[in-house]
């Protein structure tokens, strides 16, 4: 298995309850997962989990066999090798498109960087976009920023969260679908959260489905949605 | 036999979960020890050491000169402390709630222009104004000149006499009550017009309206203001030593430089560290849980009314009348000062001293905007309540009034000269033995006490507003913290740091009594200056150092405020 979930429970500070309950998870390499719920079923927190950033109160999580965190071992989010795209996608403001992705490769010598910033570009289709700022770009092109950074440095592992919700309904469709293309070229083992059935249909291999941080089935989605 | 049992296993429960805890340590302490939470625990220490050194000296042996003080004078010395504080709270909550109330919900000629330019005695401080308004009404200033010589009336001296607890009071109340108006004034603006609307359906008069629902509403920020007030209150030294007003902080002056005293004047600065204390108890308790504020954003924003004749002249008077005596009338007559004197203050000691004002403040700037930066971030990437808590106590210098801070600061640097003498021994030579205590590094430390809390507020709601959001991002591409922060935060911060930067500059320049206790010998900055000359009865030539610190405050309320008014 690539990704082991292992009995996580989680509560936020000042919170009496557990937004994740002994939360177990398995996802084999090159996979797309879906984990499907309603707001408030612990979704998100599972990807925040996994990503590093908050700390579980108890379990384990590995990728590809390491220990990212159990209860003497973390490792911070900066050295767990994945590539997370965030809701409101949390592009730097203040870069252009060509350093917001350029962001995460800087361990890679000069020339090598320029040879992959036009790669993604392409992959994402926005070349001709690199010197704009993201204010300067839609939704949707906004949204293709944050998938190439997250992938540019070759994660492991992507994880989005709630990828689309951002987006016009009449947008989502063809996003959606160069999403699926994407992953599919990469061949990147892939979590995302979303409470919209159709993502989940569209681009999930397997379906997990939460309700109030406890699993409730897990499977196929055209057999479960 | 059963519920022994259930017991048992009760208890190895919790045994485990103890464990599990317990194992964690470890793990956690690796993760919470980093340059930021070590840094911000240094810093923190270093400013707390010197307050706690006064708190303890309140328990020390008391020496002669303590008994007498507290027999004879620690009486008036409270009296008077309180009775300038109780005065000017009452004078600036009646003047800066009546001017925020007429400028939010009415509208008449020149509202436009009040609503920003009522702040500006703020750049004005109280103790230049007091030189400035003594020097108006003295026997040879503008007013009396006038009556003798072009009315022909001499007048009786007992009317000009602004010298007294009244004449402070009137300077406080002058020239600080912008700070109630700011914060009761943007209370006002954010409120809807719905509920001025729903109070007059129910059939209520304006001033009713104002009683019952407004008055009631604004507590919270028309005490946040005040409570501001009563600090500068405290905290002042220039005037009611140019007064002669015996209050805690000449006091603490006369105990120290008069009678060579620093235990008494270690105590004296304990029991009004006590009373400011108090004021803030008191504060949160009366704010309490009273942080309400009804309105958001979506509601439809406040329509000022308009008034027309009488009430319109009457609105417009007012706001004349406080603006004119807080900021117009002063700074012409400083103006006109500066204009007779010029020529012989012009020379190389003042432009000296101009070099060190602007050096202390720009050095002491730029080191707390660092710092503020380092506890900023230590206080949102820490998991803990830990961050919280450092993030208060980062704010407590700004209520703690400059004697007191420089008492604690004297003591603690002479401390540290015998502790470390061994260390600057062999570099210069034997024969002094006090190195850092004369030096500015301890004026520059005082300061940072007393000016962190406001770059820190700058910075924090910079880390506030750009969120948690853009730090994570960064972190999952692979920039740790270090990285994210100089790559990411910094400058996203750039505005916030700027601002900081400017509010503690302007402070720093305006700063007395700390300059004047800790200063090194000889060494004088444009306050100190403006000090000297007045003590000196030289008001008239205290005048260019005053304008120049009055147009750098103007400039940097003219800033925020226009910034403000923009975002």
């Amino acid at each position: 298995m690539f990704l082991e979930v292992e009995n996580i429970s989680f509560q936020y500070p000042n919170s009496p309850d557990y937004v994740l309950k002994n939360f177990t998870l398995t996802v084999p390499k090159g996979i797309t997962l879906a984990i499907w719920g309603e707001s408030g079923s612990g979704k998100s927190t599972a990807l925040r989990l996994i990503s590093g950033l908050e700390i579980p109160q108890q379990g384990r999580i590995k990728i590809s066999g390491k220990i990212m965190v159990d209860h003497n071992t973390f490792v911070p989010p900066e050295k767990r090798g994945i590539g997370m795209v965030f809701q409101d996608y949390a592009l730097f403001p203040h870069m252009t498109v060509a350093r917001n992705i350029l962001f995460g490769l800087n361990k890679m010598p000069a020339e090598a960087k320029k040879v992959r910033l036009q790669e993604i570009l392409a992959l994402v289709d926005l070349k001709g976009f690199e010197h704009r700022y993201p204010y300067e770009l839609s939704g949707g092109q906004q949204q293709r920023v944050a998938l190439a950074r997250a992938i540019a440095p070759k994660p492991h592992l992507l994880l989005l969260d709630e990828p689309f919700s951002n987006l016009d309904s009449s947008l989502k469709t063809k996003i959606r679908q160069e999403l699926k293309t994407i992953i599919v070229q990469t061949g990147i083992t892939t979590v995302f959260v979303t409470h919209d059935r159709e993502d989940v249909k569209c681009i999930a291999d397997i379906v997990v489905i939460l309700q109030k941080g406890r699993i409730m089935e897990i499977g196929n989605p055209s057999e479960l949605l | 036999m059963k519920s022994v049992g259930n017991k048992l296993k009760r208890v190895a429960w919790r045994a485990t979960l103890y464990l599990q805890e317990v194992v964690k340590v470890p793990r956690n302490i690796k993760l919470n020890l980093n340059f930021w939470s070590i840094a911000s625990f240094m810093i923190l220490l270093l400013l707390l050491l010197p307050n706690l050194n006064i708190l303890a000296g309140l328990l020390e042996e008391p020496t002669e000169n303590w008994l007498h003080i507290r027999t004879y004078l620690l009486q008036s010395y409270i009296k008077n402390s309180l009775v300038l504080v109780g005065a000017t709270a009452v004078m600036t909550i009646i003047t800066g709630t009546l001017l925020a109330y007429l400028v939010a919900f009415y509208d008449f000629p020149l509202r436009g222009f009040m609503r920003w330019a009522l702040i500006l005695p703020l750049a004005v401080p109280p103790y230049m104004a007091a030189y400035t308004y003594s020097g108006i009404v003295s026997f040879t200033g503008p007013i009396q000149t006038f009556l003798r010589n072009t009315v022909g009336v001499s007048p009786n001296q007992k009317y000009f006499q602004i010298m007294s607890p009244e004449g402070a009071v009137f300077i406080f109340s002058l020239f600080l009550y912008p700070y109630v108006y700011l914060m009761v004034k943007a209370f006002f603006e954010k409120q809807s017009s719905a509920l001025i609307e729903s109070a007059q359906l129910l059939g209520r008069s304006p001033v009713e309206i104002l009683i019952y629902t407004l008055l009631p509403l604004a507590r919270p920020a028309i005490i946040g203001g005040v409570s501001l007030v009563i600090m500068e209150v405290l905290n002042d030294y220039g005037v009611v030593h140019y007064f002669g007003i015996p209050v805690f902080s000449t006091a603490i002056f006369r105990a120290w430089f008069g009678m060579g005293d620093l235990n008494s004047a270690i105590k004296l600065a304990g029991l009004l560290m006590i009373l400011v204390f108090a004021t803030v108890v008191i504060e949160k308790l009366l704010r309490g849980r009273l942080s309400f504020s009804y309105s958001k954003s979506a509601v439809r924003p406040l329509v000022p009314r308009r008034l027309h004749k009488t009430p319109a002249i009457l609105a417009l008077t007012f706001c004349l009348l406080i603006f004119s005596f807080g900021f117009v009338i002063p700074v012409f007559q400083l103006f006109y000062w500066g204009l007779l004197t010029y020529r012989s203050i012009l020379n190389y000691e003042f432009i000296a001293s101009l070099f060190n004002s602007v050096m202390l403040a720009g050095i002491t700037s730029s080191v707390i905007v660092i710092l503020a930066l380092i506890i900023g971030n230590f206080a949102r990437i820490s998991t803990n309540q830990l961050g919280n808590i450092v993030s208060r106590i980062a704010l407590i210098g700004y209520s703690i009034p400059g004697t007191v801070i420089a008492i604690g600061v004297v003591t603690f640097f002479i401390q540290m000269d015998s502790r470390i003498y061994w260390l600057y021994k062999p570099i210069i030579g034997g024969s002094k033995k006090l190195v850092l205590s004369t030096s500015i590094v301890m004026l520059v430390f005082a300061y940072i006490i007393r000016f962190l809390a406001i770059g820190y507020n700058a910075v924090d709601s910079g880390f506030e507003k750009i969120g948690r959001k853009y730090f994570e991002a960064s972190r999952t591409l692979g920039a740790n913290i270090a990285r994210t922060f100089l790559l990411v935060d910094l400058p996203m911060l750039k505005p916030a740091v700027t601002g900081g930067f400017i509010l503690v500059f302007v402070d720093i320049l305006k700063e007395l009594p700390l300059t004047l206790i800790l200063r090194p010998f000889n060494f004088h900055t444009l306050a100190t200056k403006a000090f000297q000359y007045a003590n000196d009865e030289m008001v008239q030539e205290a005048a260019i150092a005053s304008l120049i610190i009055i147009t750098v405050s103007f400039l940097s309320i003219y800033l925020f405020y226009k910034t403000a008014e923009r975002t």
